[in-house]
């Protein structure tokens, strides 16, 4: 019989750091407009003002991270925790190698990898409203979603193929809360990932609905123009959580312990 | 559209289509072939190539007050389901189908295989009102009803496949997956619609308790 050993995603549980005021930026409060509300009720998801990094995570600090926590190197992690994929692109298990940016976003990682993470820094992922309430600030407004010309931008970032090489993060200006490369750069994981729930399929239309979801609503979207949330709620519905993919990254969140104010 | 815009839309609409297949059988674990499987790279053991669900760590908190761990029953077929006790339709559907599950087993797998079913409402499902669901259900010894930590109740779901949402009424809206781990805690069958039949999961969970009896794979049995 194996012993299999039981791998905690170990770090959860310890004291939350206080966060350097530099690496994270305050966000909100605010409310998320879902593009598909599910209900009427969630037409608006209220967001306390909570911290996000101000970038995304960097390959260096995956690599500190993966050394520190050897259960989370890629020749050690179980299987059921992070695909074939995870951290491929790196020369071995301890080694960037002469390909890779240390500054670059850490891509290929799984979403039990970006969760365990943001635990041993004492903070967590971003829920998908956060991470939304911080995306739809513009460079000059905490919601830039009504300005034509910003949506262009972030869906000429959308519709360009991955460059052949990730930029260093940083490279984006930073939007109204100072938060840099929300789009532009990596898609990211949210920590609710698997709240999203797309039923369009007519083959589940009628009474097998409540076979399989409880409560759930009509999908109506509400603003048939934004579709970089479109992409993104597309996305976050065909993701399973030991994905791995070469333009998926993340970055972490936590409370605002000074409170709304 | 160009590719980068086609990929996420396409994956998306694989993934739906695929869910609404009948998967009795699982998907085969990827094959073992890229960089991170290779040969370890530092020598040691490796639990890469483990499928075994039983890797996450959680503190569960059965009808009893009794505190478990994931793998509790490590050793035997396990089926495991995600529900919440306040749900008015697909949760009762979900134990119903459970029960007739259980009940239409050949006797040698009744003694052996065991239901966990955890709560995504850990606020609500405390011991005692799963210890009420139990009782007004009829549920005997070889179920177990508990709850975990929002934290870890998500980590599961996501081990599952199962999604969920936290409604703004307190309810939830969740797919209802009915998994079987074989006696490791690897998924071996699974259905992600009530709809669907249950004779395959029954034929697996049989044949596994079988092997088990046989002393394949069952620490106890040592």
């Amino acid at each position: 019989m194996l012993a299999v050993t039981s791998v905690a995603l170990s770090a959860r549980g310890q004291a939350p750091a206080p966060e350097a005021a530099s690496t994270m930026a305050r966000v909100g409060p605010g409310a998320y407009r879902p593009l598909y509300p599910p209900s009427a009720a969630e037409a608006e998801v209220p967001v306390k003002a909570f911290l996000l990094d101000r970038l995304p995570v960097t390959n260096a600090a995956f690599l500190a991270f993966a050394l520190a926590h050897p259960e989370w190197r890629r020749d050690r992690v179980p299987g059921v925790f992070a695909d074939e994929g995870y951290l491929s692109h790196w020369a071995s298990a301890a080694d960037l190698g002469a390909d890779v940016d240390q500054e670059q976003p850490v891509v290929r990682v799984s979403w039990f990898a970006a969760k365990t993470y943001c635990a041993a820094r004492g903070a967590r992922l971003p829920t998908e409203a956060e991470w939304e309430l911080a995306a739809s600030a513009s460079r000059t407004r905490p919601d830039g979603r009504g300005d034509p010309a910003w949506r262009e931008q972030i869906l000429a970032w959308y519709s360009r193929p991955n460059p052949p090489r990730l930029p260093r993060v940083g490279t984006t200006p930073p939007n109204y809360w100072g938060v840099r490369d929300l789009q532009g750069v990596v898609w990211e994981w949210v920590l609710d990932f698997n709240s999203t729930m797309v039923n369009t399929d007519a083959r589940r239309a009628g009474d097998r609905d409540r076979l399989t979801f409880c409560g759930g609503g009509a999908i109506n979207a509400t603003d048939k123009e934004d579709y970089p949330s479109f992409m993104r709620v597309a996305f976050r519905s065909s993701l399973r959580a030991d994905y791995t993919t070469n333009n998926l990254g993340f970055r972490c969140a936590a409370d605002d312990v000074r409170g709304d104010r | 559209m160009t590719r980068s815009a086609l990929v996420p839309l396409l994956m998306a609409a694989c993934l739906l289509a695929c869910r609404d297949r009948k998967p009795e059988a699982v998907p085969s674990p990827p094959p073992a072939a890229s960089a991170s499987s290779a040969p370890r790279e530092d020598g040691s053991p490796t639990p890469r190539g483990d499928r075994s669900i039983y890797a996450l760590s959680m503190a569960l908190t059965d009808q009893n007050g009794k505190k478990i761990g994931l793998d509790a029953y490590r050793g035997d077929p396990v089926f495991v389901g995600m529900f919440y006790g306040t749900c008015p339709s697909a949760c009762p559907l979900l134990i119903s189908t459970i029960k007739r599950l259980m009940s239409g087993l050949d006797g040698g797998a009744r003694t052996r295989v065991h239901v966990l079913l955890v709560s995504f409402d850990p606020a609500r499902d405390t011991p005692d009102a799963l210890k009420g669901i139990a009782a007004r259900r009829g549920l005997d010894a070889s179920w177990t009803l508990a709850s975990a930590p929002e934290d870890e109740a998500r980590e599961l779901a996501a081990l599952l496949g199962i999604r969920y949402r936290r409604l703004p009424d307190g309810n939830f809206s969740h797919t209802s997956s009915l998994v079987l781990l074989d006696p490791s805690g690897v998924i071996d069958a699974r259905i992600d619609d009530l709809g669907e039949p249950v004779e395959p999961l029954a034929a697996r969970a049989e044949a596994l308790a079988k092997e088990g009896a046989q002393g394949l794979s069952s620490p106890r049995d040592r």
